[in-house]
């Protein structure tokens, strides 16, 4: 039997462990083009920094492979023939397969702005954006990021650091509305603006202004010039999926490659595990996850069932966790759903970024957690969601969710809107 | 995330550049001179220290308190790591220098308080420690045997590594710009699981060989090699 994996990625490399773990003999191939090597993604910013190596982002030895007896062909597929069994590949070698799994991960979305090919623009998400970004950075002095998300404002973070005066974009009125709200917004908002980031609040991002093929600056919905000589686009990323697009794999409306409960695509030997696999949410939208701990729990469960299990992938409550420079977050359950009669209990400690968010239902029982600046035991606090905790059991009980270190100044609930 | 963190593995001295190489180097010649000739005693004199010793533990002790206040400008902004520095570097200073001198001054043997048994090791040596006060005999024992072990179970090694000793001072303090440099191998992880246990396992059988020999008085010819006294100066 052999499986092939499209994609090194958490998703895709977990997969290949499991079937090693489940098959002895199976022959078990890996195809990438990114790295040689598995890397966390999610510390992409500390190799950038210099404060981690290269190697340190590995999490497993450079024999992995070898010890594990897996095939690696670093190479790019182009194109997938699944009545044939058989993947074509960007140097001319077909593989074929008994059994695939796409686990190929997003691409940065871009939405063909103008001036979007010159020299000088670019991305923070692949291996390659990051050798790119260190190349930049050297000669860089002052740097546009668009888009107000994580990956956008961990990139206006090392760009501080490197030295760079960095204009942050943001279309919204605050700072990624998607997981915060207004009040947590302004917090970080007045926590980049300490950090000497030009933060601009609901700015739409019009054009990139190009002299002899280089960034010279940014245009704003406004019609105002920002002058630059970096910019880095970060708003959102996309399921990798264009060399599918004529294949006959059912791919969704973004582009995500449609799962089942079973991670299976509309092919029976063909699963999906990771960014680029569209699964069912709980309200029952179909999307893709673009989570780091999504994509290991789904390759693992694709692993199974490519083996002939029937497990049945199913990700439970929700959590996250985040930094925004110096202010950590944590989120549990569902904040911003707009659930049917929610309300939202919120504190904040005296002189401190720390708040607390607990959105709770009619009948009392807490539905979602939103913390900044301590650390939270998301398990504590999923747990809390999934037994429906009455909101003045979880209040009195709080204290057993905090996942400080040790020193911290003593936890004080102080409610402050109701 | 820390700005000072950025240098990690950009600045030549903490990633193997040709700075590092000479430091190590000078370091390295600075160890071999201490251990085996008496040249240092001479620089000793001319700073009006008595001994190379006394020299090295000031010198030991300045890189302590140095490195301590870098390492809180680098890991400064967590509270734990700011009181931690702050008590190894007091543990330095108070108990593994100033209080041994002290006591000298007053005609007395020196007593690091902040030692325990296996790392001071000569403390179960019957001929070493019994020359002290019965006092410093009982802390000795009850320190090594029972309050070391009980703490290290409430609390991990972590209480007396990171915010006692004075071996992991130096290494949390300026030995820590250099950290990322230790093999994180899973070779590596195996020879430490090996060699820490067999450090231990030769501290138990060189220290009951001690004890042994002092009941039994083997003071003559053939017992020498267990009795000289200069293993545990």
């Amino acid at each position: 039997m052999h499986y092939v994996i499209i994609g090194n990625g958490v998703a895709g490399i977990n997969a290949a462990n499991s079937l090693r773990n489940y098959d002895n003999d199976a022959e078990i191939s890996i195809i990438s083009y990114e790295t040689e090597h598995h890397f966390s993604r999610t510390a992409l910013m500390y190799v950038f920094c210099g404060q981690l190596s290269e190697q340190c982002v590995e999490p497993f030895e450079r024999d992995h492979y070898e010890k594990m007896g897996f095939k690696r062909i670093n190479d790019k597929v182009s194109t997938l023939d699944p009545d044939a069994n058989k993947l074509m590949l960007e140097s001319g070698k077909t593989v074929s397969y008994d059994k695939l799994l796409i686990a190929c991960g997003s691409v940065p979305a871009m939405f063909g702005w103008p001036g979007s090919e010159l020299d000088g623009v670019g991305n923070f998400v692949t291996w390659q954006d990051l050798q790119w970004l260190k190349e930049k950075a050297k000669t860089s002095k002052k740097a546009v990021v668009v888009g107000g998300g994580l990956i956008g404002i961990e990139t206006v973070e090392i760009l501080l650091l490197a030295g760079i005066d960095v204009t942050f974009l943001i279309r919204e009125d605050f700072y990624w509305p998607i997981a915060l709200d207004q009040n947590e917004g302004d917090i970080i908002a007045d926590h980049m603006r300490h950090h000497k980031v030009d933060l601009r609040l609901k700015t739409e991002f019009a054009e990139i202004l190009g002299k002899d093929g280089k960034v010279v600056g940014v245009k704003t919905g406004d019609g105002e010039i920002v002058d630059c000589d970096l910019v880095v686009i970060a708003v959102g990323v996309r399921p990798q999926t264009d060399w599918l697009k004529e294949s006959s794999l059912a791919l969704d409306e973004r582009g995500g490659i449609i799962a089942d409960e079973n991670l299976k695509t509309n092919y029976d030997n063909i699963y999906t595990a990771g960014d680029c696999a569209a699964v069912m949410w709980f309200n029952n939208v179909r999307r893709p996850e673009q989570l780091w701990y999504t994509g290991r729990d789904q390759g693992k469960i694709a692993a199974s069932n490519l083996i002939g299990m029937n497990k049945i992938y199913k990700r439970g409550t929700f959590y996250n966790s985040a930094k925004f420079f110096d202010i950590k977050y944590t989120t549990a359950g569902l904040v911003n759903f707009n659930l049917d009669g929610e309300k939202n209990y919120f504190s904040q400690e005296d002189d401190t970024n720390y708040t607390i968010r607990i959105t709770y239902l009619p009948d009392n029982s807490v539905a979602g957690f939103n913390m900044l600046g301590r650390r939270w035991d998301h398990r504590v606090l999923v747990n809390w969601v999934d037994e429906k905790r009455q909101l003045d059991w979880v209040l009195k009980h709080l204290h057993e969710a905090l996942f400080d270190e040790e020193f911290m100044p003593t936890f004080k609930l102080n409610q402050k809107v109701s | 995330m820390q700005a000072s963190l950025m240098s990690t593995y950009k600045s030549p001295l903490k990633s193997k550049g040709m700075i590092a190489w000479v430091l190590s180097f000078l370091l390295f010649a600075f160890y071999l001179l201490i251990y085996f000739t008496n040249i240092p005693d001479s620089w000793a004199h001319l700073v009006g220290l008595e001994s190379k010793w006394n020299l090295y533990g000031v010198l030991y002790t300045i890189s302590i308190v140095a490195g301590g206040l870098f390492f809180i400008n680098t890991h400064g902004n967590s509270r734990y790591q700011k009181f931690r520095t702050f008590t190894l570097i007091f543990f330095q200073i108070v108990f593994a220098f100033s209080i041994p001198e002290i006591m000298g001054m007053f005609e007395s043997k020196g007593f690091n308080f902040a030692k325990f048994w296996p790392l001071g090791i000569e403390q179960f040596s019957p001929e070493y420690i019994f020359e002290y006060p019965l006092l410093i005999i009982v802390y000795a024992f009850v320190g090594s045997l029972i309050v070391a072990p009980i703490l290290t179970l409430l609390y991990g090694k972590r209480w007396y590594c990171s915010w006692v000793c004075g071996c992991g001072g130096l290494a949390e303090t300026a030995g820590d710009p250099f950290r990322q440099l230790s093999s994180k191998s899973v070779k590596a992880w195996k020879f430490e699981q090996i060699s820490i246990h067999t450090v231990l396992l030769l501290a138990i059988l060189s220290t009951s060989l001690v004890i042994i020999n002092w009941g039994l008085h083997f003071e003559n010819a053939a017992g020498e090699w267990v009795t000289n006294h200069a293993t545990f100066d």
